[in-house]
């Protein structure tokens, strides 16, 4: 999220990633990678599309660099170079199934949410949560590539509203409006599932 | 059992620990030098400095787009009216007279040379048209062929005008040399 990262710092690869430093835009790289393949990555539900595209987003970047005069963050604008690109990219693969990764990070174990989701202990919670998962996957993979990236930015990512619209060009009023319908075309398809 | 908002916010949440192990992004860094020295390689020198220059040009005139382009709007529009008051206030003026004026000079030798040269029409042949109606075996004995193919009933061959739909001045004779028409139109015109 904007506030885990210093704008300055941010400003400061930017101005010597445009005079010309590679050095720079590596660090810029490094930084937001993470948070992009996190992205990409649940909107496409594939590695290697993931891979692929990320790598294209940080070569538009770089070329792109010299043209960025800082009215939005960074972080906002490779953001924005991100979801187009993922979008036009989904609209070009149709409807091609790809389920997400199975397997979590360790750290996961440690999140509260987990921690409360499994609280019990019970093998027969932990197999229903480990299939609502799955089916959450498949669930949003039914979902349109705009309401799939809503979903992604603000309940995978916690981005806000307000950075989500100024990252795909919208109001507030839509994000939310976006929102509330994907949650419930999930809530339907979870539903069905049971 | 119905998943509640906040179950699936839950859910939502976990999903950001899907991530690749740590190496993935290390590996993912050299991947992208590799292919950025692969594309600079690959493209022109003058490719990667044009492209940096648009860039560095849009934002130039992303800037200074509005002012720029309602100023040339405004310019162009000016010169344009102006121009056209011009043209109403001496309509025999200016460019368009003098250009007129040489276009008059260039045709009046060859409008001349053609007026005397119709005067003279060119004596090649029977002034009138010809309309000729042939039966039978043709009587030129040195083309046999028309007259094996008559015998063996091919086709009446007709010569006519084209009947009372011509014009007094299409009716005329056209003498036709090769495929150049000696005909009554100018050789130029503008």
């Amino acid at each position: 999220m904007t506030e885990e990262t210093p704008l300055s710092e941010d400003a400061e690869w930017v101005a010597r990633a445009q005079a010309g430093d590679p050095a720079a835009f590596d660090a810029l790289v490094v930084k937001y990678s993470p948070r992009l393949y996190g992205l990409v990555y649940h909107m496409t539900s594939n590695h290697e599309d993931t891979n692929d595209l990320l790598q294209e987003i940080f070569a538009k970047a770089y070329r792109s660099i010299p043209g960025f005069r800082g009215k939005s963050s960074f972080y906002t604008w490779v953001h924005s170079i991100a979801v187009n690109m993922t979008i036009n990219f989904l609209k070009k693969r149709g409807k091609r199934n790809h389920l997400s990764l199975d397997d979590m990070d360790s750290g996961v174990q440690n999140d509260k949410e987990y921690i409360e989701l499994t609280a019990t202990s019970d093998p027969v919670r932990e197999a229903n949560l480990s299939e609502l998962q799955m089916r959450l996957n498949e669930a949003m993979q039914k979902l349109s590539h705009d309401h799939r990236a809503v979903v992604t930015m603000f309940d995978i990512q916690g981005m806000p509203h307000a950075e989500i619209a100024r990252i795909l060009g919208i109001s507030e009023g839509t994000v939310r409006s976006r929102l509330f319908y994907a949650h419930r075309q999930l809530q339907n398809y979870l539903e069905e599932f049971h | 059992m119905a998943v509640d908002d906040e179950t699936l916010s839950k859910l939502l949440r976990l999903k950001r620990y899907e991530q690749p192990p740590p190496e993935y992004f290390d590996n993912f860094l050299r991947e992208f030098q590799q292919r950025q020295r692969a594309e600079m390689l690959r493209r022109p020198a003058w490719r990667v400095a044009w492209e940096r220059l648009a860039t560095r040009l849009n934002g130039f005139f992303d800037s200074y787009s509005t002012l720029s382009y309602a100023g040339a709007s405004v310019a162009v529009i000016g010169v344009a009216a102006a121009f056209t008051v011009q043209m109403l206030k001496h309509p025999g003026s200016g460019a368009i007279s003098s250009f007129a004026e040489q276009r008059t000079a260039i045709q009046q030798p060859y409008q001349e040379a053609y007026a005397e040269s119709y005067q003279e029409p060119v004596a090649l042949a029977a002034a009138t048209p010809v309309e000729a109606v042939r039966r039978g075996p043709v009587s030129i004995p040195s083309m046999d062929r028309f007259t094996l193919n008559a015998r063996f009933g091919m086709p009446e061959v007709r010569f006519q005008s084209s009947g009372p739909r011509q014009s007094a001045q299409s009716r005329q004779p056209r003498y036709i040399l090769d495929t150049r028409p000696a005909s009554y139109e100018a050789s130029y015109s503008f």
